[in-house]
């Protein structure tokens, strides 16, 4: 297997062969060869990937932008009744390839940290957030999210899961 | 239904689903995993700020 490094998305990166395995997951395939470089210049979103040194050829990425949580109810911190400032993780996938290597969590830890250390603490943002696949609920609540804990929301196609990074 | 939200957009509660995340808000301690999570991020930030990328360690190899 090669040698990754992880770091932002660059103009001359090789996506061609970036593949998921699975037809279900076109859309996260179509995003990183079609619009993450785009977004990433843009700074729509940033796309971080995890690529071969020696041949450009990506294996993962994980894509960031700010969102806001929107709440109908009383707030939960006092004297701040606005909506709450969070990154959402955009997109995350790991090229079939590499499945099983814990890349997926390496990538999630990035992502925490990256809202943590830079966002949280230079411009204020209070969580980190997912619209999750179901079938990868489990994944995020083993690196550490916290799944919205209503019917409605377990049932639904993208639950969401978030990070307080106040508290971590 | 009352969690809307899009790729790019807001995340918008209402109802149970807002009155839910307020209370897990207010009253829901940190996951260890998330902790362990934000620590081990943290190491690779530091090595980012340093060189501008992170190497990465492929557990199969």
């Amino acid at each position: 297997m090669p040698d990754l490094v992880l770091r932002e998305i660059e103009p001359g990166d090789n996506t061609a062969r970036f593949s998921l395995g699975d037809a279900k997951h076109t859309p996260l395939k179509l995003f990183l060869k079609k619009k993450a470089k785009h977004h990433h210049q843009q700074n729509l979103s940033k796309t971080y990937v995890l690529v071969d040194q020696d041949d450009f050829r990506v294996y993962g990425y994980v894509s960031l932008t700010c969102s806001d949580v929107n709440l109908e109810v009383k707030a939960p911190v006092q004297d701040f009744p606005y909506n709450y400032p969070c990154v959402k993780i955009v997109r995350l996938a790991i090229d079939k390839a590499m499945k099983g290597n814990d890349l997926g969590t390496t990538l999630v830890n990035w992502s925490i940290s990256i809202a943590k250390e830079k966002i949280m603490q230079n411009v204020g943002c209070r969580f980190i957030v997912v619209d999750s696949k179901k079938s990868a609920v489990g994944f995020y609540e083993k690196c550490g999210f916290t799944l919205l804990d209503t019917n409605a929301n377990r049932s639904a196609q993208h639950p969401l899961l978030y990070v307080d990074l106040q508290k971590i | 239904m009352s969690v809307r939200t899009s790729v790019f957009g807001s995340v918008r509660l209402t109802n149970e689903d807002a009155e839910k995340f307020r209370q897990q808000v207010t009253y829901g301690r940190p996951k260890a995993s998330a902790i362990k999570a934000a620590a081990n991020g943290a190491r690779m930030i530091r090595e980012f700020d340093k060189k501008g990328f992170v190497k990465i360690t492929v557990k199969g190899k």
